[in-house]
């Protein structure tokens, strides 16, 4: 899939537009993802764990819509794997408000969930705090934590997607 | 020993007294999870022995000397950005219960409660269980210093450092829970503007110049605290709004 964006637009990317992209490519279920400009090329593969990015200058202007000979060309695994990591079916937590991430009740604790943890409705996950305020977030679905997206003490923005769930793990 | 408050509405008509408890928000939290508490209750402990202050620090506080409580609320009709509303409440309600025995408290933003020349008396931690937009329950967490002598730590106080004279807890728990259902109730009924006006009113050197730092050090004015609770400050001209650890007093 090739996404076409202005250039005018993507020659402004900053290194955390570009990370949310990758976020957004990640959770969408799609495999690869390549996008041209005459300035550069980005092209998004996605592998078992974390989305591998090839971000590269374009060594000449190029026309935004000839595929790169550049960018890695789809391998003959690529349907199975993108298969196997189809995450179409996996369903987001997100933070309902602005505020620092942490996954611990307090510093000396363990993690309230864990990578494989299957979590039901009501159960907290995190603790999101804010002006000094702390506030337990619950899970609203029932399934397995595949991936947990937000580093430990980190600012989360409102909506932000922290969890991957697995309603039918 | 169960007692119950004579004065309030719904607040404190069931009380827990623990002789000794690690933390009376962790032990209302328990209660919550296992459905065994509901809107009022109140969990009183003589001796705390893992006070939870700022994620991690710690409340010190002698057996018997001090007020050490939690407050459990469901503030089913506040959204949860709106949680800052519930913290101006409770504070507010502290410092009005305070100013009845010294006119020189301040409320110390977020969230503590300071002696203008002689340091912190009191602080609060909040501790808020969300369902998705919408807040389900606080726990409020309030530790004063009443007859404990803090002379030996820099920058706090209890009334009776202040006064010479030894407070019964329950005169002022009961006083500090009818302010803060008072206050509350006033919360629900939409007065949420008189009551920020109030918090700013007694709010620590606002509209005042002051030394800041929030990575430089600059002189700035508090100009007031954003509905999402972020400090609002007039730095040479613009105003930028702070959360918490992003901006720093100096030299208080």
């Amino acid at each position: 899939m090739v996404i076409k964006l202005k250039p005018s637009k993507l020659n402004h990317m900053k290194a955390k537009e570009i990370q949310e992209l990758i976020d957004f490519i990640s959770n969408s279920g799609l495999a690869e993802v390549k996008i041209e400009t005459e300035e550069f090329k980005l092209s998004i593969k996605k592998y078992s764990e974390a989305p591998a990015v090839k971000f590269e200058a374009a060594p000449a202007p190029v026309a935004v819509s000839a595929p790169a000979a550049a960018a890695p060309a789809p391998s003959p695994a690529a349907p199975a794997a993108a298969s196997k990591e189809d995450t179409s079916k996996l369903i987001e937590i997100k933070s309902p408000m602005i505020g620092t991430f942490y996954r611990t009740p307090n510093p000396d604790a363990d993690a309230f969930v864990n990578v494989g943890d299957t979590v039901k409705p009501g159960q907290t996950v995190c603790i999101i705090e804010a002006m000094k305020l702390f506030n337990e977030i619950e899970s609203e679905v029932s399934g397995r934590i595949v991936k947990v997206l937000v580093e430990n003490a980190q600012p989360v923005e409102y909506d932000q997607p922290l969890f991957l769930v697995d309603p039918a793990g | 020993m169960y007692k119950i408050l004579a004065n309030t509405v719904f607040l404190g008509k069931e009380i827990i007294y623990l002789t000794e408890c690690h933390s009376t928000n962790e032990y209302a939290q328990q209660l919550l999870r296992q459905k065994e508490a509901g809107e009022g209750m109140i969990i009183f402990t003589d001796k705390q022995t893992k006070g939870k202050g700022q994620r991690g620090n710690r409340w010190w506080t002698e057996p018997g000397m001090n007020l050490t409580f939690s407050l459990i609320l469901e503030p089913k009709f506040l959204r949860s950005n709106q949680q800052f509303d519930l913290n101006m409440v409770v504070c507010l309600s502290i410092w009005e219960v305070l100013n009845q025995y010294d006119p020189n408290f301040v409320i110390k933003w977020p969230n503590d409660i300071l002696h203008k020349t002689h340091g912190k008396i009191a602080g609060v931690l909040i501790e808020n269980s969300l369902q998705s937009q919408w807040m389900e329950s606080s726990i409020v967490g309030i530790g004063l210093n009443v007859n404990q002598d803090m002379q030996i730590i820099p920058r706090a106080l209890s009334l009776f450092n202040l006064t010479g004279e030894t407070y019964d807890l329950w005169v002022i728990l009961e006083k500090l829970v009818q302010r803060i259902e008072w206050n509350y109730i006033r919360l629900k009924r939409g007065e949420i503007r008189l009551l920020r006006n109030s918090y700013l009113k007694n709010l620590l050197n606002y509209q005042q110049r002051q030394l800041f730092s929030d990575g430089e050090v600059f002189e700035g004015v508090i100009i007031g605290v954003g509905e999402d609770g972020k400090l609002l400050v007039d730095k040479g001209g613009s105003i930028r709004s702070y959360g918490f650890k992003e901006i720093q007093y100096i030299g208080l």
